[in-house]
């Protein structure tokens, strides 16, 4: 346990030693909110409603996903590509510990920086654009919304394992990440509401793990998914497939590693 | 001295090219149906939103996928030839910079010119006919002035960009961050999208005179539309070197601090 608790502490280390970085990061986090809040204030400021949301419920849908968006997709796993293509990974495989382990640790202390700064970013988004807050009071939805989020945070773990095992066998990671990074930004509902979609769009998107991330989780919070548990279900259906996937797929990726450039 | 950095460049670019057929074929593919795909995505929240509201910031559906189109194309090609800013960080923190600094071109051309992608310039050509019918379907007819005068913009637009990127790379020599800058520089340039009137008198004004953001999209839409008088992009060709002459000082600024600790 203790070495697990010191790759933790080192991770947070590595995060606070480049510290212009780290505040470039979290100033993007706040930046992240200002193109959806001026479209839609733009749009439904002056009253009425698109889709059945109302300026203040679009609000609330999007500082939702600025929230969760930092604890779902804050990630070191990330690096995973890049680590085999250096070489750099034969370190940690020569450690005594899980890989897999090794890599939700990094992830963890990642997701703990990111809401240590929400505690400040919070409040200056609030303060500098007064979105209505919908704090959720009954124990069920939260409960609920909890599971999802353990889902959530494990569908993107295994999604960007089995990402950055492509660097097994390619020497160009960024591409393939690329084109993730452009797919669950429209597919995951950080753009829109998925709901605001035809029905069949709607219905194709939910056959992926995409919409689990934000979208599903944040509907559940706020109490307006009328298929929660189908939706929780299919969540765990992604991460037990997505969870037995990358295991294969790092089994067979770990076979042909050959440490180059170390 | 331009035909050297002509060649260099070329040489350059050549070496890229030989390097992403070398190294990964496929990738190429996937990055052209990225980029296509984050246009389609970014058309269809034009479609949700102003196809719905009928109206943003006065500007109908039709004009606001112009604005979005203009938007694409200026970005693509401002950012054409800066992709060595990416890379930038690595090249002062393993020591490649003092190779920089040692050569007979320029060091500011080897740090911005050096990754210029080939994919960027086949992108290009499609984006350009998105443009052209995006202004048809408009209802705006096409002439030369109007082509002219959108030339004009982009380079302005570019010249503006540059000089941006210019004072990222600079940071990057000072406190060895430039990955999140150029991010977050990224994120801002997303806003110019959308119509700048949207981001009220503040926001319009930093996005139309400190940044670039407006002469990407919301200055030549307006220009099609017959809403801006062209004879005030004297202002920006000033504002354009005035911009560029300022990040070359801090540049120049930034190298003095340069330790060279990394080699």
């Amino acid at each position: 346990m203790q070495k697990y608790f010191s790759i933790f502490s080192i991770t947070l280390q590595e995060i606070f030693a480049y510290r212009l970085n780290m505040i470039m990061w979290r100033v993007r986090q706040i930046f992240v909110f200002l193109i959806p809040f001026f479209i839609w204030k733009a749009v439904l400021g002056g009253g009425g409603e698109i889709y059945g949301y109302s300026f203040a419920a679009i609000m609330t849908y999007l500082f939702g996903t600025t929230i969760l968006r930092s604890l779902v997709m804050g990630s070191r796993t990330i690096d995973l590509g890049w680590m085999i293509n250096s070489g750099s990974l034969t370190i940690p495989l020569m450690r005594p510990f899980n890989l897999f382990v090794f890599f939700f640790i990094r992830d963890l202390a990642d997701k703990l920086f990111n809401l240590g700064f929400m505690f400040i970013e919070l409040p200056l988004i609030y303060l500098m654009f007064h979105p209505p807050i919908f704090l959720q009071s009954d124990l069920i939805p939260i409960f609920l919304f909890s599971i999802s989020l353990i889902f959530a945070i494990l569908i993107y773990f295994y999604i960007n394992i089995i990402f950055g095992s492509l660097g097994f066998w390619s020497r160009d990671v960024w591409a393939p990440r690329f084109l993730l990074m452009v797919i669950m930004e429209f597919a995951t509902g950080a753009m829109f509401p998925l709901d605001m979609l035809p029905a069949v769009w709607q219905n194709v998107l939910h056959a992926t793990p995409f919409p689990y991330l934000l979208y599903a989780p944040l509907k559940i919070y706020l109490g307006t998914d009328p298929f929660i548990y189908f939706h929780l279900v299919a969540s765990l259906g992604w991460v037990i497939v997505l969870g037995l996937l990358s295991k294969l797929i790092w089994q067979r990726g770990i076979k042909s590693y050959e440490a180059e450039g170390r | 001295m331009l035909k050297a950095y002509l060649r260099v460049w070329l040489k350059l670019t050549a070496q890229q090219f030989q390097s992403q057929v070398a190294n990964a074929r496929g990738a190429a593919i996937l990055f052209i149906f990225g980029k296509l795909f984050r246009l389609a995505s970014a058309l269809l929240l034009v479609y949700v939103v102003v196809g719905k509201a009928k109206l943003i910031a006065g500007y109908s559906l039709n004009e606001a996928i112009f604005l979005l189109m203009l938007f694409n194309l200026t970005q693509t090609i401002s950012q054409l030839f800066l992709r060595g800013v990416y890379m930038f960080r690595q090249k002062v923190v393993d020591g490649t910079f003092d190779f920089y600094l040692l050569n007979p071109l320029s060091e500011l051309f080897y740090s911005l010119f050096s990754f210029t992608d080939p994919l960027d310039i086949i992108v290009t050509t499609p984006y350009l006919i998105f443009v052209f019918w995006a202004w048809v379907n408009a209802g705006y007819a096409i002439t030369i002035p109007a082509v002219i005068a959108l030339l004009i913009i982009i380079i302005l637009a570019t010249l503006m960009v540059v000089a941006w990127h210019i004072v990222i790379i600079a940071v990057g020599v000072k406190y060895l961050e430039v990955d999140n800058t150029v991010m977050l520089y990224r994120d801002l340039e997303r806003m110019g999208a959308f119509p700048v009137a949207i981001y009220g008198r503040l926001g319009e004004n930093i996005l139309t005179y400190a940044f670039p953001f407006a002469l990407m999209a919301t200055i030549p839409a307006r220009l099609v539309f017959g809403l801006f008088n062209p004879w005030y992009l004297i202002i920006f060709a000033l504002l354009a070197l005035a911009q560029l002459r300022l990040s070359l000082w801090f540049w120049h600024r930034s190298l003095l601090s340069y330790s060279s600790a990394s080699s």
